[in-house]
């Protein structure tokens, strides 16, 4: 697998937390779950693949946990969602909210679609998976050595 | 003869926060500022302007000064945002992830579409204004915080 060195900077609403990543592709991900609808102030949480995350004030983040895998950061001044990861493992995606530049940038897959509010239409071009679909994949991801 | 009032029940993630408002005509409207953008993980800020807005729980909430008229709150224990609203003046909207129920809304109004983020598309049928549009009205917002 070829490494990009798409290296991109970024920051939460009032900088107190600022972080560099870089990308893994320009396709991203739309999460409807109603947990994310919440926690994004409504309509989908984006988040992109980064590696080499290098994330700066970690005492402003605050982590949260609405299910019994997954956690969410948030930056403790301004609110800003900063990431979701799976509870003990690497952070492997961060909010595209963040970054300073998003040029380039798609919506690639969208999931939990069987949740999507009905104001939103489908995006075109991306893959869509159902809740269903998508815990499949995190049963079977689960059970992988870590 | 004026339509009934719709009720909306509203909640952060986690339930520390709970709101409640009214609505004849209730519309979904996005900010794509830079600022909301953050706010929200990606994407514009959306809201619904609701009357007779009641919150429980504002003591779990961090307020956010993010210009010299404007303040963000969200929950201080799970992040979500609450709302939007102009220093010292009533808080006239909820952040439409609070609202339980949002069948029925759709999104009429787009602001500051200059600065959307290049992979987001514009909602069809929503008018479209740029931050030009909006200089009275903030204007206005600027004239209410100085108060």
């Amino acid at each position: 697998m070829g490494e990009t060195s798409d290296i991109r900077t970024g920051h939460c609403l009032c900088g107190a937390v600022t972080v560099t990543a870089r990308l893994h592709g320009t396709g991203f991900e739309a999460c409807h779950c109603n947990m994310c609808q919440r926690w994004t102030g409504g309509g989908p949480y984006h988040a992109i693949r980064a590696a080499d995350l290098e994330i700066r004030g970690e005492e402003n983040i605050r982590t949260f946990r609405a299910s019994d895998h997954g956690e969410r950061a948030n930056c403790t001044a301004c609110g800003s969602p900063l990431y979701w990861r799976l509870q003990g493992r690497p952070i492997r995606m961060i909010a595209v909210g963040l970054l300073d530049d998003q040029t380039g940038l798609h919506i690639a897959n969208e999931i939990f679609v069987d949740h999507r509010p009905e104001w939103m239409p489908v995006h075109e071009g991306a893959t869509q998976e159902t809740e269903a679909e998508n815990l499949a994949q995190l049963k079977t991801y689960l059970e992988m050595p870590a | 003869m004026t339509a009934e009032a719709r009720i909306f029940e509203a909640h952060c993630l986690c339930g520390a926060v709970s709101a409640r408002g009214r609505s004849a005509a209730p519309e979904i409207h996005a900010c794509h500022c830079e600022m909301c953008q953050r706010w929200t993980g990606g994407g514009p800020f959306m809201w619904v302007d609701l009357d007779d807005i009641e919150i429980e729980g504002l003591e779990n909430t961090r307020t956010y000064a993010s210009s010299d008229f404007g303040e963000r709150v969200h929950c201080a224990i799970c992040g979500s945002p609450i709302y939007w609203k102009v220093k010292g003046q009533p808080t006239e909207c909820l952040a439409l992830g609070m609202l339980d129920d949002q069948s029925g809304l759709k999104v009429t109004r787009e602001i500051f579409v200059e600065y959307r983020a290049p992979w987001a598309a514009p909602c069809e049928g929503a008018e479209q204004r740029t931050e030009e549009d909006e200089a009275e009205l903030k204007a206005e917002f600027e004239e209410l915080a100085r108060d």
